[in-house]
């Protein structure tokens, strides 16, 4: 049914005359940029993240994995399993994007928003014990947490923790990296065996906040 | 002496001060209920003095304010992020779009004035003292709403092989074994003393008239659950009882079938005469000017002074100071502003749950239900779509609109927000068809609206539950420094327009107390 949701979106948009949906994105990034405000219902203001809908930090976050993100979405990889119901809320708006340029722009757009890095807001993690299970992690995210776009593995420095955390659970449970054809899910989703226990991944979410602090 | 009773006490107070007295002296005595006893702003006009105040949401509770507030002199102003007032106040008519993020719809009802969806608050119980004040104050017409009707019908897959039953059959066969019962423990003289044999006749009395035994306080059906033939001028004959497994079988004994009891609704309500949107109408025709649509809140700073707001405005970047702010943003989306919110406000905040509410309207070539003998009303079903409203108005006009579909547990909620409006249109009419075989060929068009992915709302009905309420809730109705939360979320029945114009009054109430302190401050220090 995806065209149909891009059909209504895209007239209706106009007819609300909330957009000029087509406008080129010239000069600095604008918060208020019409094609894509609607993002930050959702994911706060400045694209930081609101853990009132569960939606994370955007702002900050490479252009990149955004990018993949955005069509890992409209993919079906992410959104579709059953109990992902925050995925399937993102997934109706990442199909609202009508082509790849749609999905670039508004990448680059989410990217380039001046967010704040969290506060950590998880209790009961030990970073000692985090930063032993890191380790493993740091070939793909980075000895700091920064990520590395030649393996398409994303920040983790900087990112909500409560959102790390279900995507953790996501992988253990086969909601993320369950389609064959998702090589970056499937490798990620062998990975989260390392942290299977609850305690585990408190531990290194712990860890990983203390090097929020210095992302940027 | 001679003892007052208190049926004479109050009928001494009715001759000396009328009914008004009889109801203040009754309500003092505890024998009526006050509702909603909280006090009402009473505020004094500033008398030239200036105080401006933002309001965040130009929903019920922002609209309430705003002409309260105006009308003792202050300066107000409405920042509204949608394109329309009303917020969950919402009556959707020919042309109306419907503002689902990632999947927005156009209501494609006819132009008429008759066929309209009220897709967010729909019925008035007379309890809710406030909203019928302002329904008067601003001239909005009301009409009766049929919350109860026993020709409407119930229809579970696990009962009846399925089938629908009209809900009057079901009711006074369930009552008549509950009072058959209840009259053999009653005979059996199980119960001892404290009932006297006089009583004992009565609770026997009691059984027979409350489920329609027969004299030898038996259950042998009752005309109460219709006729299967005749009744006026051939002899009536009415049902066979149904079978009592097959009744209990069924789950509407569980819930819906008490569900004009609870708290809140009522057999009978009211409802705005031609959509409840007509209050939001009514308030705008005397604060219009002062809502500002398509003016998006993204931050609170509180100041020494008040409160500093940032927005965009049809896509320009403002800021605006205020002596006070009265928010009535969701407190899901309040999250993801900009603010600097003391610590245990922000704790407070994150607690509501969202509710997930439904609901679809279709329109109907013919009111076929009418020749079926439905008047408005409620069918039920154990099915997803939950319910099925007919219209409370144009009886025997020729098309009308079904609320098809409206739902409220967990489950059923998030089942429709992820289908895309034509799944949800396909799953409703097949859904109903159980309950109105055929309905499909009456059925043009539908309307959908999701209230967890409705833009600027994200969900409905604060859900406040176990220790929150007394921990958190609790902090909501207080300011913090000059910003005051508004809304049907921080009372303790969300989901309602009273609560949404009553927390209004909460912080306008202490406003005005704050306000006249710094007026009789200024004046002292001048
Ligand atoms: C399905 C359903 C059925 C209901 N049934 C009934 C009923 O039968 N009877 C009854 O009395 N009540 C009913 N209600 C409840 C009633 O609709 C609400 O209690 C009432 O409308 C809430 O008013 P409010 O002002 O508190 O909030 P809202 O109406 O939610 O207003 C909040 C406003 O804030 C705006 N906003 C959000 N974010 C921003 C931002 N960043 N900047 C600026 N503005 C923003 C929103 O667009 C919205 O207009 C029902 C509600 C629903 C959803
Ligand atoms: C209706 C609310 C909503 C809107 C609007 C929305 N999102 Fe999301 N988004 C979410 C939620 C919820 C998640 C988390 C999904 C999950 O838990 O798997 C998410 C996740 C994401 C992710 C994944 C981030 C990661 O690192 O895994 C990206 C990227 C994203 N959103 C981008 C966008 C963009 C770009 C827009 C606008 C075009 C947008 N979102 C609009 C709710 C929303
Ligand atoms: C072999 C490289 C690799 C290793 C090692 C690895 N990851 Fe990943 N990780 C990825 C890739 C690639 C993705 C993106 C996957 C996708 O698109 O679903 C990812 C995604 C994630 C995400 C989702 C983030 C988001 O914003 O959506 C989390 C959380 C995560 N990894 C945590 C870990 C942890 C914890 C470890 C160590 C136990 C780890 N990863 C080890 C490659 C790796």
């Amino acid at each position: 049914m995806a065209w149909l949701r891009r059909g209504l979106t895209i007239s209706s948009l106009l007819s609300l005359g909330l957009a000029a949906l087509f406008a080129t994105a010239a000069g600095p990034v604008d918060v208020a940029d019409a094609r894509f405000s609607f993002c930050i219902t959702c994911h706060g203001a400045n694209a930081q993240g609101n853990p009132g809908v569960a939606a994370p930090r955007l702002g900050g976050l490479p252009a990149w994995h955004i990018d993949n993100q955005l069509k890992a979405f409209q993919a079906g990889w992410r959104g579709t399993a059953k109990g992902d119901e925050h995925g399937d809320v993102m997934r109706t708006m990442a199909l609202a994007l009508a082509n790849d340029e749609a999905v670039r722009d508004a990448a680059a757009w989410a990217a380039a928003l001046n967010a704040p890095a969290p506060a950590a807001t998880l209790l009961g993690g030990d970073p000692t014990a985090g930063k032993a299970l890191y380790a493993p992690c740091a070939a793909c995210h980075g000895a700091e947490g920064q990520g590395q776009e030649a393996l398409g593995a994303p920040p983790l420095a900087g990112q909500n923790d409560w959102y790390l955390e279900t995507q953790l659970e996501h992988y253990l449970a086969g909601r993320r990296g369950f389609d064959p054809a998702d090589s970056r899910g499937q490798q990620m989703r062998a990975l989260a065996g390392t942290v299977s226990t609850p305690q585990q991944r408190r531990d290194l979410l712990a860890y990983l906040a203390t090097l929020s602090t210095k992302a940027p | 002496m001679a003892t007052v009773s208190r049926r004479r006490f109050l009928e001494l107070v009715g001759a000396a001060g009328g009914s008004t007295a009889v109801y203040r002296a009754a309500s003092a005595l505890g024998l009526m209920a006050a509702p909603g006893a909280m006090p009402l702003a009473d505020l004094q006009p500033l008398q030239g003095a200036k105080r401006k105040v933002l309001i965040l949401g130009a929903g019920i509770g922002g609209l309430t304010a705003a002409y309260e507030l105006r009308k003792v002199g202050y300066e107000c102003k409405i920042l509204e992020s949608s394109h329309r007032a009303g917020g969950r106040n919402l009556t959707l008519r020919h042309g109306d779009i419907v503002d689902e993020l990632g999947q927005q719809q156009v209501c494609r009802f006819d132009d008429n004035e008759d066929l309209y969806l009220n897709a967010g608050a729909a019925r008035i119980p007379p309890d809710h003292t406030l909203l019928m004040s302002y329904c008067r104050a601003l001239g909005v017409e009301l009409q009766l709403w049929n919350n109860d009707n026993r020709n409407a019908y119930y229809q579970d897959d696990n009962a009846f092989g399925g089938k629908p039953v009209r809900q009057r059959q079901y009711i006074a066969d369930t009552r008549g074994f509950m009072s058959e019962l209840l009259a053999k423990s009653v005979s059996a003289a199980s119960l001892d003393a404290p009932i006297s044999e006089v009583d004992t006749q009565r609770l026997l009395e009691l059984a027979k008239a409350f489920g329609d035994l027969n004299d030898s306080h038996l259950y042998a059906g009752s005309s109460r659950g219709g006729y299967k033939r005749g009744s006026f001028v051939l002899h009536g004959e009415h049902h066979e009882p149904f079978d009592f497994s097959e009744l209990m079988n069924a789950s509407f004994w569980r819930w819906a079938m008490h569900f004009n009891e609870s708290s809140d609704q009522a057999g009978t309500m009211l409802t705005a005469k031609g959509g409840m949107d007509h209050i939001v109408k009514g308030f705008m025709r005397h604060v219009g000017d002062a809502v500002h649509l398509n003016a998006w809140v993204k931050g609170v700073e509180l100041t020494d002074r008040g409160v500093r707001v940032s927005y965009i405005e049809n896509g320009e970047r403002k800021t605006e100071e205020a002596d006070y702010v009265l928010n009535s943003i969701p407190t899901h989306l309040l999250l993801g502003l900009r603010h600097n919110f003391p610590k245990d406000y922000v704790e407070a905040l994150a607690k509501p749950k969202r509710g997930e509410l439904f609901k679809m309207g279709l329109q109907a070539s013919k009111r076929f239900w009418e020749e079926d003998r439905i008047y408005g009303g409620i069918s039920w079903t154990s099915q997803p779509i939950t319910q099925i409203w007919y219209p409370n108005h144009g009886f025997h006009s020729e098309k009308g609109i079904l609320l098809a579909a409206y739902t409220f547990f967990p489950g059923a909620g998030a089942y429709f927000t992820s289908m895309t409006p034509e799944e949800r249109f396909q799953a409703v009419v097949q859904q109903g068809a159980k309950i109105h075989p055929g309905w499909e060929q009456y059925i043009e068009n539908g309307v959908s609206v999701a209230w967890h992915r409705m833009n600027h709302m994200m969900g409905c009905s604060a859900e406040w539950t176990g220790d929150d309420v007394e921990k958190h809730f609790k902090r909501l109705q207080r300011p913090a420094g000059r910003h005051y939360l508004i809304g049907d979320q921080i009372t303790y029945h969300t989901g309602w327009q009273e609560g949404a114009m009553r927390s209004a009054h909460l912080a306008m109430a202490d406003i005005n107390q704050r306000v006249q302190a710094e007026l009789r401050g200024d004046a002292t220090h001048a």
